[in-house]
């Protein structure tokens, strides 16, 4: 009996640890590199910090190509952060990363206004640091201080992602009819570059568009952190909706707008497809309303669900959306770490000698074939981000490589590039 | 005589449960008129949306009541919710069972956690809320290391319309409501229960197994649990995992529809149906402030500050009625002493 | 005695099972506090051994520290509010507003002595607002503790708004000096006094293991919750001021979830988060450093960042099991 009873408090324990370690049977994700030896040919190895800003299909894309892909060829090992959710996880990784033996960290985390302090972090342990992200005005002093472990940003061409949903806008919106907007501003009352700069591009094209005037400056209704009305003198109704849906009753809200009757074209700038078209589709049938869905979106089941349902009314659910192939960006993180650990920080300055932005262009998507087709793309075996692009971008393998040349060879994978070279 | 006076008693206690959800809608409905233009229900939308998510928060509330009733504050709710939908719903989509399947084997998978939960909480006999955050850490870790992250999309799949069905939705809210009231009211296993919940001591001197009883309600909290998470997931879209014990706050945020409802439920001597009220009622306070354009933050400011004062008002309702009643007492006595006085 | 005698006696007393020994060791009055001293060691010495001595270096011995110090001073504040039953997990987002009014009086002065005092204030008044709920309007902890989670970090939203708010980073490097150190020495140095060697500890400990028996002592139930929850505001704003400096930054998520961090803490270190006779506030602090060194040492060794909440769940269950009384029933505790 007793013996009984020690049996099934080790099966307890037993329980708890076979779960856990069950799970991480079941995750290849986070693994550090199984090593780069065999490609190495002499050079030293290096061990790479990749903070994430969050876990996901893109996550586990950036994961592979770095561990499966690079890894082998150029000797480096990775090491992969848990989501950081603020400034202190990040230093906290940060300082791990550095005991674990990093030379480098590339991150994926917005910091805003502290840069300098995480590159002075990465100075106390020697390590090399660049971040995914715009120059913010409040961080010049990293840029002109000369800190000589800071390789600069990498980021989207953030006017150029705007302008894809301008763009899109002015091909396609049938001004002689009176529409309605809802404008999804996201997190851009919390300063993110990417959903403002959608925003106040979605807002102006509206502007444009129907050549009115809003009673607020553009900067005031997307910098909202509670709804608001984009009142105008030609009267056509813009309602700015901020916020995410993690967010409890963020998708209530949504919905209750819609319900209003206003508006018909809903706009997001924030990558909320997974989340909206439920209450879209069932709004369509509850009000027999056609609502046009425009939206930023990633490479994944959410985006590939929402282009290929029908709507209510026979139409695509999603009329268009934007994607960036995870290769290309990792690509510019890892050269600008990858040209400082080897002595070539000078690719890595601008003609002023401040470190640079590298800039990526994204791709619109508007009809289920064309995400079909790049959506095959970037996956093992078919890497737009290959051997030779990542070559082009490395001091050490192209002799003499300025920033300019890198930056340009980034703007030449654009669609038709890709599609050649992948063919 | 007695059917007719049973038939009434039962009329107004039926009636006291519905007017909480019922005052509160009418006074939603004005703040909405005079302020929005329009009321806390417009059209099946809204009565979808209201059912959705009066069934995420029924179920769940009655999940976390399962346990809490007997004393024990499970935390790993929230995470048991994300392994039940994450496993069940990836499970079901690849057997395209459609929105049927995911439902059951969601559920089933939500007992099963349940159920490692309970077996490992009463061999190892470590207080409740303590168990519940290590295996919250557990489960989450295992949601995080399934189908690359993703969890899971019931959007656009084939087969899930039916759980946004608004009959569907009230048939599994109408057999949740009369599964827990026959489980936990009429049932040889809620005798049991109501027993250990009045001294788990004395239960089990009296030949009780309250180890098996306990199981069962972690099975039981599991399987509610995940069912609610069923709802959530195709009310959103998808379901991603979270890390870091975020999936608490599940936990927490079904706490008013479960503290107002077992408040309900003493006043219509029924707690499976009051917690029913209570999540109609909470679903349409939060339904009515939405229709305002608030932000999220202020909502929530509302929201749990109503709280706050329901549950002040809750917890010293005993010294208001005593206060009232020694009121009460005072102005007889002093009306009596002054009919002496006149009568001298 | 005759040895035949003592003989027979030997024969006669009870035999003690492996079990009965367990438990003799489990129940002996040192053991929580020797127990996850042992265990902190055991994990130092297993990280040093997989690292090759890796482990033992400045720089971690250091980081170990500094990641360890803030949830460390939160669970040496809770440790008071714990140790009479209240559990009250909101106190990371009471940590979050105080930070938020503690910025936005940087914002408003340019004073960063403004900024420490007003976030040890707000610690302060925001605990005394969570111990007037529990202890002069009867909710129970658990219940205020829910409520105050949310609006709290409600109310950190609607007051940040846009972007996180900023302090100066030079000072805030300057005050993770000596300032730091010097007053979580103080702090820590304070409440190991008065918890451990002043009547107050000791009231606080009897009303957690039994209120209605200290009440009948003529301890005064009221004031003396009063006072632990004025001495958790203290480590809560001062807490506050440790993650304000450390970021420079105050963004309207700060201290979200770590209330549950907190109680894990509390509870790794050997402290029953419902109290009692046996509690002590140093439990959080070596709790805390044990999480810390977890995390760093399995992200050493090569763990994935996945799989390390999933070992931390496994770990953490197994020391509290072996670390805490096996009761003859089932724990419970009415809550609500």
């Amino acid at each position: 009996m007793k013996k009984n009873g020690w049996l099934r408090k080790a099966a307890a324990i037993g329980m708890a640890g076979v779960l856990a370690v069950g799970a991480g049977g079941c995750s290849d994700s986070g693994d550090t590199s199984q090593g780069g030896e065999s490609g190495a040919g002499g050079q030293e190895k290096y061990k790479i910090g990749i903070l994430e800003v969050q876990l996901n299909d893109e996550s586990t894309n950036r994961a592979d190509w770095f561990n499966n892909y690079i890894a082998p060829k150029y000797n480096v090992e990775f090491m992969f952060s848990e989501a950081c959710s603020d400034l202190n996880s990040c230093m906290t990784f940060i300082e791990n990363a550095a005991d674990a033996g990093c030379d480098a960290i590339i991150n994926y985390y917005a910091v805003g206004a502290n840069t300098q302090q995480l590159v002075e972090l990465c100075a106390e342990y020697d390590m090399v640091y660049t971040e995914n992200g715009g120059r913010n005005p409040a961080n010049d002093a990293v840029y002109t201080g000369n800190y000589e472990n800071f390789a600069g940003n990498f980021m989207a061409d953030q006017p150029a992602t705007g302008k894809l949903f301008h763009d899109y806008l002015s091909e396609t919106l049938d001004t002689s009819v009176e529409h309605g907007f809802i404008v999804g501003t996201g997190n851009a009352y919390q300063g993110n570059a990417q959903q403002t700069e959608i925003s106040a591009n979605m807002l102006g094209a509206i502007e444009e568009l129907y050549g009115l005037k809003f009673d607020s400056t553009i900067e005031e209704l997307y910098s909202s952190s509670a709804p608001v009305n984009g009142t105008n003198d030609k009267g056509i109704e813009v309602y700015c909706y901020p916020g995410a849906p993690a967010t409890s009753g963020w998708l209530e809200g949504l919905n209750a707008a819609m319900q209003t009757g206003k508006y018909d074209y809903i706009l997001m700038s924030g990558n909320v497809l997974g989340n909206i078209m439920t209450t879209v589709d069932e709004l369509e049938t509850a009000m027999n309303k056609d609502f046009t869905v425009i939206g930023f979106g990633s490479f994944g089941e959410a985006l590939t669900s929402a282009m290929n349902s029908v709507d209510h009314f026979g139409n695509q659910a999603l009329s268009m959306s934007t994607v960036k192939f995870t290769s290309i960006v990792s690509t510019m993180g890892f050269s600008k770490v990858y040209n400082c650990l080897t002595g070539h920080r000078d690719a890595c300055l601008e003609a002023n000698g401040e470190p640079s932005v590298l800039l990526f262009r994204m791709n619109a998507v508007t009809n289920p074939q064309q995400l079909e087709e790049m959506g095959s793309w970037d996956k093992e075996g078919k890497w737009v981000a290959d051997y030779d692009f990542v070559d082009s971008m490395l001091a050490v393998k192209t002799e003499g490589l300025t920033n300019e040349q890198a930056q340009e060879t980034i703007y030449k994978m654009d669609y038709d590039a890709i599609k050649a070279r992948l063919n | 005589m007695m059917k007719s006076s049973n038939s009434k008693d039962m009329v107004s206690r039926a009636a006291k449960a519905v007017a909480v959800p019922l005052m509160v809608w009418a006074i939603m409905q004005v703040i909405d008129m005079v302020f929005a233009g329009m009321g806390v229900i417009n059209n099946s939308a809204d009565i979808k949306t209201l059912f959705r998510n009066l069934i995420s928060s029924l179920a769940f509330a009655l999940a976390i009541g399962a346990n809490l009733n007997c004393g024990r504050m499970d935390l790993s709710l929230g995470a048991q919710m994300y392994a039940g939908v994450i496993f069940g719903g990836n499970l079901a989509l690849m057997l395209n069972a459609g929105g049927i399947g995911v439902l059951i084997l969601s559920m089933a998978v939500g007992a099963l956690c349940g159920l490692a939960t309970g077996f490992i909480f009463i061999n190892l006999r470590i207080l409740p809320m303590v168990l519940g955050l290590g295996m919250t850490l557990v489960f989450e870790c295992i949601c995080f290391a399934i189908n690359n992250q993703q969890g899971v999309i019931l959007y656009g799949k084939p087969g899930v319309e039916i759980l946004s069905n608004i009959t569907f939705i009230v048939i599994v809210t109408a057999a949740i409501v009369l599964f827990a009231y026959y489980f936990f009211q009429l049932s040889g296993y809620g005798f049991k229960y109501r027993a250990i919940q009045g001294s788990q001591k004395l239960a089990s001197d009296a030949g009780i197994n309250i180890y098996s009883n306990c199981v069962i309600c972690y099975v039981i909290a599991g399987t509610l649990a995940a069912c609610a998470g069923v709802f959530i997931t195709i009310y959103q879209g998808n379901l991603t995992p979270v890390l870091g014990m975020s999936s608490n706050g599940r936990v927490f945020s079904n706490m008013f529809p479960m503290v107002l409802g077992t408040w309900i439920g003493g006043l219509c001597h029924n707690r499976e149906g009051g917690i029913l009220m209570g999540a109609v009622t909470v679903n349409i306070i939060i339904l009515g402030l939405t229709k305002l354009g608030l932000s999220n933050s202020v909502q929530n400011v509302i929201i749990y500050a109503l709280f706050l004062t329901f549950v002040v008002y809750n917890t010293n309702r005993s010294k208001i009625d005593y206060y009232k009643a020694r009121r009460a007492r005072v102005a007889q006595a002093q009306k009596l002493m002054a009919q002496r006085e006149a009568a001298h | 005695m005759s040895n035949s005698s003592a003989a027979a006696v030997s024969e006669r007393s009870p035999k003690l099972t492996l079990a009965d020994r367990v438990d003799m060791i489990k129940n002996n009055r040192y053991f929580p506090i020797v127990f996850p001293l042992a265990m902190l060691a055991f994990l130092l010495l297993l990280f040093v051994a997989l690292t090759g001595g890796e482990f033992m270096k400045r720089s971690v011995i250091l980081g170990i520290f500094n990641q360890s110090f803030i949830t460390g001073t939160m669970a040496t504040a809770v440790a008071f509010i714990y140790s009479t039953g209240n559990v009250d997990f909101s106190v990371g987002n009471a940590m979050g507003l105080a930070c938020v009014l503690g910025a936005l009086a940087y914002q408003a002065t340019g004073s960063m002595a403004v900024m420490v005092l007003v976030t040890l204030a707000g610690g302060v008044l925001l605990m005394m607002f969570n111990c007037t709920l529990c202890v002069t309007c009867h909710v129970k902890p658990a219940m205020v503790a829910i409520v105050a989670m949310s609006i709290y970090s409600a109310i950190c939203v609607v007051l940040v708004g846009a972007a996180p708010i900023g302090v100066e980073y030079e000072t805030s490097k300057a005050l993770e000096g000596v300032f730091r150190y010097g007053s979580f020495l103080l702090y820590f140095g304070m409440c190991l006094l008065l918890y451990h060697g002043t009547a107050i500890g000791r009231k606080l400990r009897f009303i957690g293991g039994n209120e209605r028996c200290a009440i009948q002592t003529g301890i005064n139930a009221v004031k003396t919750q009063y006072i632990s929850f004025l001495f958790a505001g203290v480590g809560v704003g001062l807490a506050g001021v440790y993650q304000t400096i450390r970021t420079a930054n105050v963004a309207s998520t700060v201290g979200t979830g770590m209330g549950t961090d907190v109680m894990l803490a509390t509870v790794l270190g050997g402290m029953s988060i419902f109290g009692g006779t046996k509690s002590n506030c140093f439990a959080g602090l070596i709790g805390a450093i044990t999480v810390t060194i977890l995390n760093k040492g399995l992200l050493m060794i090569g763990v994935s960042s996945t799989m390390i909440q999933g070992i931390r769940g496994v770990v953490f269950l197994l020391l509290v099991y072996l670390n805490s009384e096996r009761q003859k029933t089932l724990p419970s505790r009415q809550q609500f």
